[in-house]
């Protein structure tokens, strides 16, 4: 895997590859649609470690809570503080300013769990 | 796949669809927040063709209609509409319904989608039980009908460009029924937002060509999301609840809505109701936090729960979370209690309901 290159998850999360073992974690398009108007994001602290798949923070909507489940695991390196003030960037920026956290991963053998991006495509195709 | 209105085919393509009480409708269009914003600070229109529309028709329909809903309708002008609730023998509340005064002969009702069977049942029962009635007309006419309402600052202007005629000058809770390429169409100065509005009632073919005369005119097309917003943040109960079958108008705080003077279903539950202590009573809170109350989440005072959340959302309008919820004591507003939202308890000030008054 290369710097740039991004994976996806069912749970439509994002992990984009920083460097360094590295990966930038956000929501997909699809999820913030569904979500509509976010207006909390709550991240785990920095330093905290994570599973694959597992739980590190909550994305309140007008509609609803939903769980924010990480694609990769390893531990929490960076958060998007930006986020806090303008949780409307989940909904206009989602892959980019938008960002939820950084993870340094443990194991980058746990990408082969992960969608590419026509492969994520064709999943919500069938949605 | 539910029941559509007529409007369902003018909707547009980003129309995000759910199920209520068994009607495909739109809960948003655009952004839940955006539409609020629309309603607030301009103009925008619902399609409420879901709700249920009745027509009571017959010599002795006021006193029909007197005996089962709280409102005095002697008292009503023609032409004048009023808030009120269909109640059970306990005060309990079967449906909340404006009550439209056509003619000494001729009531409209318009209800709640989810209840309207109710009502029709309710209605229909009670005609059977006394001879007098016999001959009185009870026409459900939803289904060949569309609603529209028309919510803003900005909706009187919108209203005279649609019809070509003053209608800012028609009072809150009055109607005009008029006279539109030869339908009839009934125009009432009500709504669900708080805000100036109208609701334009007529048939299926002429709904549907005003929903797209309205969208001509860049009237915001608001979904379900954003009417519940602005008539938690507007303070409206909402049946299902802050208002229930068992829950009475007192409980409510909505007492002002019961006319006693009268020989009706509820009046010996109702003289109990008044004269004893309330074991519950509506209020109002703002969230000092972050989080967004809903629906039973636990209200706590004193490190005590005393009752449950029964709306939240978060308030665009006042930048911050806001609740309705039952309590079991009298605490004043001002005063500070935490809402259990997932396990946390957040930080919430009692407030008077409206939040924000027009």
């Amino acid at each position: 895997m290369v710097e740039n290159e991004i994976r996806f998850s069912k749970e439509h999360e994002w992990a984009k590859l920083e460097g360094d073992g590295v990966f930038i974690v956000g929501v997909t398009d699809f999820a913030q649609e569904q979500m509509g108007d976010v207006v909390y994001v709550e991240i785990d602290d920095i330093g905290t470690p994570c599973k694959q798949f597992g739980k590190v923070g909550e994305i309140e909507s007008v509609k609803a809570v939903s769980d924010l489940y990480t694609p990769v695991g390893g531990q929490i390196v960076e958060t998007n503080d930006e986020l806090f003030d303008n949780p409307e960037l989940v909904n206009n920026d989602p892959l980019t300013n938008g960002w939820m956290l950084k993870i340094k991963v443990s194991d980058i053998n746990e990408i082969s769990n992960l969608m590419t991006e026509q492969e994520y495509k064709d999943y919500i195709k069938n949605l | 796949m539910g029941k559509q209105t007529i409007l369902y085919k003018n909707y547009n393509e980003y129309a995000k669809i759910i199920d209520f009480h068994g009607w495909d409708l739109p809960i948003q269009f655009t952004s839940i927040l955006g539409e609020v914003n629309s309603v607030r600070s301009d103009v925008g229109m619902f399609d409420v063709s879901h709700m249920g529309r009745i027509m009571c028709e017959g010599e002795a329909v006021i006193d029909f209609l007197n005996y089962l809903l709280t409102g005095e309708l002697n008292k009503l002008s023609i032409n004048q509409a009023s808030y009120m609730f269909l109640c059970d023998s306990n005060s309990g509340i079967i449906d909340d319904l404006v009550a439209y005064k056509i003619s000494d002969y001729k009531i409209m009702i318009v209800c709640n989608a989810g209840n309207k069977d109710d009502v029709v049942n309710v209605l229909k029962t009670h005609r059977s039980s006394n001879l007098k009635y016999g001959s009185l007309i009870i026409n459900d006419f939803t289904n060949n009908s569309g609603m529209i309402a028309v919510q803003g600052p900005n909706s009187p202007m919108i209203l005279n460009k649609l019809f070509e005629s003053k209608f800012e000058n028609i009072k809150r809770f009055n109607f005009a029924s008029i006279l539109k390429d030869n339908h009839e169409v009934i125009i009432s100065r009500t709504g669900y937002t708080g805000e100036v509005g109208y609701e334009i009632i007529t048939n299926l073919e002429l709904s549907s060509s005003i929903w797209d005369k309205l969208i001509n005119l860049n009237v915001t097309p608001c979904g379900l999301g954003s009417r519940d917003v602005l008539r938690i943040e507007a303070g409206l109960s909402l049946h299902g609840n802050e208002i229930t079958s068992d829950i009475n108008p007192y409980e409510a705080e909505l007492s002002r809505f019961v006319n006693n003077d009268k020989q009706s279903v509820y009046s010996r539950s109702w003289n109990n109701i008044i004269n004893t202590a309330t074991k519950k009573m509506l209020i109002g809170f703002i969230i000092n936090g972050r989080g967004i109350p809903r629906s039973n989440n636990s209200i706590i005072y004193n490190g005590e729960s005393i009752g449950y959340v029964t709306s939240g959302t978060f308030s665009p309008t006042l930048g911050t979370p806001i609740g309705l919820g039952f309590i079991n004591r009298n605490i004043g507003q001002g005063s500070s209690i935490q809402v259990d939202i997932r396990g946390k308890k957040i930080a919430a000030i009692i407030t008077k309901i409206p939040f924000l008054r027009r």
